[in-house]
């Protein structure tokens, strides 16, 4: 063999070689893509089926908001998603709400606990009639703040939930989604610190108050 | 949920309230004031509610105290019955 043939004949075949070797750096990086890929998907699957079964009858919410706040930001986009208008406002909840009532108010919760307490309050146009429930409704719903509602409030004793006028409601749920609209890149969040099931549910740490629009 | 507001009212001078006033009193006088319990709920014994909802986290399980009967003579959002009992919980 001629030296110019041999020399040939060993560039050819560490080309090869290095397109050998590239194709397969090339195939492993794609497999480690979907995988990673396949990881995020599961990851959202699992989250959305966390959040869609809040307040379903016989789950563990509290196991599941836990979970949650694990992936705060992820959790909070699809929490945003699921509030909506209770209809009968005016009908106090004497225990449990139906599955469709307790989902919203759980996703309320769950946004309260991943956002280390925080919840809106809002102005209503709502006068409040003069009968025994309206009064007592009137005093629940005002209970963290004179000037304005929250979406739901419990009387702890009687185990009833009084829900906010629909215009309250209104305003709380498009504070909630323009509230997440300025955090969606965030990852500044705090959420609470596992606290006992028997303590956080009915205490909001930070009450931000939406002005009259 | 932390109570802010405690309101004091004497009762009514008729006989019922008179009655459910000194049951209260004498509840009370039992009571020494060191007993824990953060929580009270209170029911018709076998009638509407006899627990809080699970959502609050709460008495969902056995209370460490129960004071009662009581009568409730109605009007408030308790049922109305002579077996009324109200629940002590730590949580």
């Amino acid at each position: 063999m001629f030296p110019k043939e041999a020399t040939r004949t060993l560039t050819f075949t560490i080309i090869k070689r290095a397109v050998i070797h590239l194709a397969l750096i090339g195939l492993f990086a794609v497999l480690a893509l979907a995988q990673t890929n396949g990881k995020i998907q599961t990851n959202q699957r699992v989250l959305g089926e966390d959040v869609r079964r809040l307040g379903l009858p016989g789950n563990d919410d509290f196991a599941d908001v836990k979970r949650l706040a694990r992936t705060p930001a992820a959790s909070a986009e699809l929490l945003v998603s699921q509030l909506s208008v209770l209809d009968h406002p005016e009908r106090t909840l004497v225990g449990d709400g139906s599955p469709r009532v307790e989902h919203v108010l759980w996703s309320f919760l769950a946004l309260r606990y991943i956002t280390g307490g925080m919840d809106f309050c809002a102005p209503t146009r709502w006068k409040f009639g003069t009968s025994y429930e309206e009064g007592v409704r009137d005093y629940w719903l005002h209970f963290y703040d004179k000037s304005c509602v929250v979406f739901f409030s419990d009387w702890p004793s009687h185990g009833r939930t009084y829900i906010a006028p629909f215009d309250a409601q209104q305003a709380i749920i498009s504070a909630w989604r323009r509230w997440y609209g300025h955090h969606r890149e965030d990852s500044d969040y705090h959420p609470l610190v596992n606290p006992p099931a028997h303590q956080w549910p009915e205490s909001v740490q930070k009450l931000v108050r939406i002005s009259n629009e | 949920m932390p109570f802010i507001n405690v309101h004091r009212a004497r009762p009514a001078k008729d006989t019922i309230s008179q009655d459910t006033w000194h049951d209260n009193m004498q509840a009370a006088a039992k009571s020494e004031g060191a007993l824990p319990g953060h929580y009270i709920f209170i029911r018709q014994e076998g009638v509407g509610l006899q627990r809080p909802p699970k959502r609050y986290g709460w008495g969902q399980g056995k209370p460490i105290h129960t004071y009662g009967p009581f009568r409730n003579v109605g009007g408030g959002d308790v049922p109305k019955g002579s077996h009324t009992y109200i629940d002590i919980y730590n949580h």
